[in-house]
């Protein structure tokens, strides 16, 4: 009887539907593993998502800015920085201005935005001014502390979406005004009381939020009109530019802008932000990162896919010893080498792809909640929750490859190594070349070369030469950190081996331990090297959290929108910065009390 | 093995005459122990004279019916409680030829030891597929000779253990000696040093 | 299917196994010559290290011999590919080992089942088989059941039906009874038996003598050759005579 050994039909879709029935059986039957499992993807996943979807948050959008600076006007009138009639604004950030000709055109006469307004729109001026604030008892330093004001109407239906009441009423008497929740704290008072400045005595019935800037920041709302803008504080401040909000039906067009910016006005239009026009030459929009903070998050996403890799395999590693030979049975039993694979891309998958969702939603989830609360609570560091797709995507995918590799490990050492060997002894070999230690002190060294060449690169040369160089440095920096942790990476299983060698002296539990450790390196390594790769994360994280906060940066580039012609936002004296805003510092419960 | 004592195991369980009792010996140990009928009735003759048993005459048909007696039942009692006493190293025919066959220089020892293991095999097997075929037959009567069956069958079993240790010693006292003077030749055509190698390594 | 004589499920011709090389070759098997044909029972016996794994390793296509043939079904398993062996194993070869080798996370007719499943056999269908090969081996009951939920015999009963299930004919058994004790032991003898009688061909590896005795043929091997061979006379009487 000659036998068959040909083949089956469809016999890959057999084995794949057996491999996965196998694969969730296996999870089912060792939920603790498992669980493990999908956590040491999940975590990493989660943060990346997370950190990703708070970076982009962080981000203005168009549409927001359009809502946080306009409310519900058209546009916006004010005058631009220009020198000559060919500066030319961007059209979302219309403060940012570009220009081929850099010359001080004498002639140019810049015109009032007031009269640049087109005809068939109700106009809406907001002014920004600086009070001078005597302060009694309440103050500590107790002397004249300079106070940002607006005089707005800010209640005006227009700026729905601009400015929002949150406790109070309306200012309705003259001598009644709206302060931010921060001017409340800063000064010690309760809806109700009166604030005295140079320019007269004010009763504080309401808070109001700027969608501008956080409520942690003391300003004082007034109506145009309510403080003398001609007084003395008002008029020599920088301060006192006014913008002009049209509001209308009609919306203000790209050649409309660019016509007002050869005569020195620059506008930010609703329909232009929400649609900008192509290839308008302006500069670039928000959204783009700078390089220092691009090379921080590739170095941060490299080690983290690092990191997932490393907890993925020391997750698999745990199990890889059962599972080997669970494998090798399958193939004594007549499973083809394709069948062994799939049984374990299986595993590998099912637990991948829960882990990975879970952690995309949970990273999502988490950070919608941090910006939804941080928003909640007044500050505008976060103008809006904006999900980062694709690193998302690649945090999820790299988890799921992740997963995938840790798990084809024990696979291969099937393969490598007689099938009845594994099921006699159940044990994976331990052949372990000198191989990764040897590569290992290759890319150390190449790590090393690397991080000195950047170094030496980005120190040297005058700053034009530098500038030019930060990609390469920026590069040769992120490349030389990864090197030198998957370098750390593949000698520790060396450092094991030289540190649970001379053991003899140690107590015998420790000796236990370490012998334990060296003999079981496959589990050994990933664990040690997970934590090794943390500690660089962890560090490399700190270095985007040394700079001046991101809410800072946000306040930064509104607030120099306010005041064209000041050289930088070092050098401007206001209370902002004084009482910048400071974590924990919120809008006391005091005068929330007070209000109730 | 006690005549004696197994005609009074037999008797506990009720009167029987001379014929009756050689029967049922038989039968309950399998027959074998084949029971001469003139060593039965001088066993009960002597059991009589020792007032173990008693003679209850005849049954009308020729036959004499002996029962036992109380002092009968306590020695039966007696007998089933004491072990079975082991005689001093038995005399057996196997060892004696090996011992010798290892002193004396030019004998095959492992050659013996295949031929006696191959003969113990057979009989095993035979004992095996003898066991077997009785307990298919699942016939309580049977039950008397499965024990004896399978008494026998640990015994060669554990005749050919201590075979194999025989040949174990053997390799090891070959290696031991180290002379090549003596080299050995085992039936497979293998010397013992030659394969020392191999048993030693894997011998745990 | 031929008519005439037996028919020889298993051949090995001069078979020859050598692990390592040069001066540190250690030949596990030197010119074995075996066959087992439908319906027999062959044991092979031997102490530690003789070469029996390697023997079983080779008729099941586990391993590849140095040199000779083997022949399942009268197929040369040299010309194979290792997928094509793998396949062989599943359609023709059963395998029982000491330590049972279960799948834990399949129930005891998914295991006896997983053959069949391996080779496209629909899910139903291999159930249904495989609470028919239980039932031979006597524990259809056990059907759902899982490994950690079952005695040591009971699992090798399972692993005995999974190495039957389909229309394999030959089971390799390596120490099957190994962990077992010696009553639990007997059954499975018991099993292994009357697989045999049903037509199967059956090479057991043990070193157990009271377990190589339930064999038609007991070869002895030693240092890698067969070294004598023992088979049962079927006269019990003989042996039963008094000695003397």
């Amino acid at each position: 009887m000659a036998l068959d050994v040909a083949p089956v039909p469809h016999g890959r879709w057999h084995s794949f539907r057996l491999a996965l029935r196998m694969a969730r059986r296996d999870i089912s039957r060792h939920r603790g593993r498992s669980l493990l499992i999908i956590l040491l993807i999940l975590l990493p996943v989660a943060g990346m998502t997370g950190a990703a979807a708070l970076a982009q948050s962080m981000q203005e959008t168009p549409a927001e800015r359009v809502q946080y600076q306009l409310g519900s006007t058209q546009a916006r009138f004010r005058s631009m920085p220009a020198s000559n009639a060919e500066t030319v604004q961007d059209p979302v950030l219309e403060t940012a201005t570009m220009t081929r000709n850099f010359t001080n055109d004498p002639d140019f006469k810049p015109r009032d935005p007031r009269d640049a307004i087109p005809a068939g729109y109700e106009v809406l001026t907001e002014s920004q001014l600086t009070l001078t604030i005597r302060t009694g008892a309440s103050d500590v330093s107790g002397s004249d502390v300079p106070v940002m004001a607006k005089a707005v109407d800010a209640l005006n239906p227009a700026f729905t979406g601009k400015y929002t009441l949150l406790e109070g009423r309306p200012a309705a008497a003259r001598d009644e005004i709206l302060v931010s929740p921060g001017a409340l704290e800063r000064f010690g008072i309760r809806l109700g009381d009166r604030l005295t400045t140079a320019d007269g005595t004010f009763a504080v019935v309401g808070t109001l939020r700027d969608a501008t800037y956080s409520d942690g920041n003391p300003i004082l709302f007034l109506k145009p009109g309510q403080a003398a803008m001609d007084s003395p504080a008002a008029q020599g401040s920088p301060l006192g530019e006014t913008m002009y909000y049209l509001v209308g039906s009609e919306p203000v067009r790209w050649d409309q802008i660019r016509d007002l910016n050869r005569s020195g006005i620059a506008v930010l239009s609703r329909a232009v932000a929400l649609d900008p026009p192509v290839a308008s030459g302006a500069a670039e929009g928000p959204g783009t990162m700078p390089a220092a903070g691009y090379v921080a998050g590739v170095l941060i996403a490299a080690l983290a896919l690092l990191e997932v890799g490393l907890l993925a395999g020391a997750a698999f590693a745990v199990g890889a010893k059962r599972q080997v030979r669970e494998l090798a049975l399958l193939a004594a039993s007549g499973a083809e080498a394709p069948t062994v694979r799939a049984v374990v891309t299986a595993a590998g998958l099912w637990l991948g792809t829960i882990a990975v969702m879970a952690g995309a939603v949970l990273g999502a989830g988490g950070a919608a909640a941090v910006v939804g609360v941080t928003r909640h609570l007044g500050s505008v560091r976060f103008p809006g929750f904006h999900l980062d797709i694709l690193p998302t995507v690649a945090a999820m995918a790299m988890g799921l490859l992740a997963c995938f590799l840790a798990a084809v490990v024990p696979a291969r050492q099937v393969a490598r190594q007689a099938v009845l060997g594994a099921l006699k002894s159940g044990r994976a070999p331990a052949v372990r070349g000198p191989w990764p230690a040897r590569v290992g002190g290759g890319l150390l060294v190449l790590a090393i070369t690397f991080l000195a060449a950047g170094h030496t690169l980005g120190l040297s040369g005058d700053l034009d030469a530098r500038a030019a160089r930060i990609p390469l440095v920026a590069a040769l920096l992120t490349g030389g950190a990864v090197l030198a942790v998957a370098a750390l990476v593949l000698l520790t299983g060396t450092f094991v081996k030289v540190l649970t060698a001379r053991t003899a002296w140690m107590p015998l539990p420790l000796r236990m331990a370490a012998r334990d450790s060296a003999r079981n390196r496959s589990r050994t390594v990933p664990a040690v090297a997970a934590v090794l790769a943390a500690a660089t994360l962890a560090s490399a994280a700190m270095v985007p959290l040394r700079q001046p906060d991101g809410g800072g940066k946000t306040h930064a580039h509104v607030g120099r929108a306010g005041k064209p012609g000041l050289p930088a936002a070092g050098n401007r004296t206001g209370p902002r910065h004084r009482n910048g805003p400071r974590p924990g510092h919120r809008p006391g419960c005091g005068g929330r009390g007070a209000a109730a | 093995m006690s005549i004696r004592h197994s005609l009074l195991a037999l008797l506990q369980d009720q009167p029987r005459y001379g014929y009756q009792l050689r029967v049922e010996f038989e039968d309950r140990t399998g027959a074998t122990w084949p029971l001469n009928i003139g060593q039965v009735y001088t066993t009960l003759d002597r059991l009589e004279r020792d007032g173990l048993v008693s003679n209850d005459g005849g049954d009308g048909e020729g036959h004499v019916v002996y029962s036992i007696t109380e002092a009968g039942r306590a020695e039966v009692q007696g007998w089933f409680a004491t072990p079975v006493e082991r005689s001093n190293p038995p005399r057996n025919e196997l060892a004696i030829k090996l011992a010798l066959a290892v002193t004396l220089p030019g004998v095959d020892v492992a050659a013996i030891i295949q031929a006696q293991r191959t003969a113990s095999m057979r009989a095993l097997q035979d004992y095996t597929k003898s066991r077997r075929d009785t307990a298919a037959n699942q016939r309580a009567a049977d039950t008397a000779w499965l024990l004896v069956l399978d008494s026998l069958i640990f015994q060669t079993e554990a005749e050919i253990r201590w075979l194999d240790l025989c040949e174990a010693r053997m390799v090891q006292l070959a290696q031991a000696s180290g002379t090549r003077s003596h080299p050995r030749k085992p039936s497979n055509g293998v010397t013992a040093e030659e394969a020392a190698p191999l048993t030693a390594e894997n011998r745990r | 299917m031929s008519v005439q004589g037996p028919q020889q499920v298993l051949e090995l011709a001069k078979v020859s196994r050598t692990f390592g090389q040069g001066t540190t070759a250690v030949a596990a098997l030197r010119d074995v010559d075996l066959t087992v044909n439908a319906g027999e029972f062959v044991a092979v016996m031997g102490p530690s290290g003789s070469g029996k794994s390697s023997l079983l390793a080779l008729a099941g296509g586990l391993d590849r011999p140095t040199s000779g043939s083997v022949f399942v079904e009268s197929t040369p398993l040299a010309g194979l590919g290792l997928n094509a062996l793998a396949r062989l194993r599943r359609r023709a070869v059963g395998y029982v080992f000491q330590d049972f080798n279960l799948v834990p996370t399949l129930s005891a007719a998914e295991n006896v089942a997983l053959p069949l499943e391996l080779d496209g056999v629909p899910a139903r269908k291999a159930h249904r088989q495989a609470v028919d090969a239980l039932r031979q081996v006597g524990i259809p009951e056990q059907a759902q059941r899982f490994m950690d939920e079952m005695s040591g015999g009971q699992q090798q009963r399972v692993a005995i039906a999974r190495a039957i299930v389909g229309s394999r004919r030959l089971i390799l058994a390596d120490e099957p009874t190994g962990a077992l004790d010696s009553t639990t032991g007997h059954g499975v003898m018991e099993v292994l038996r009357s697989r045999a009688d049903a037509g199967a061909a059956v090479m057991l590896v043990t070193h157990e003598a009271r377990h190589a005795a339930w064999a038609d043929r007991v070869v002895f091997i030693r240092d890698g050759r067969i070294v004598d061979e023992a088979t049962a006379m079927h006269n019990p009487a003989v042996l039963l005579a008094p000695a003397g």
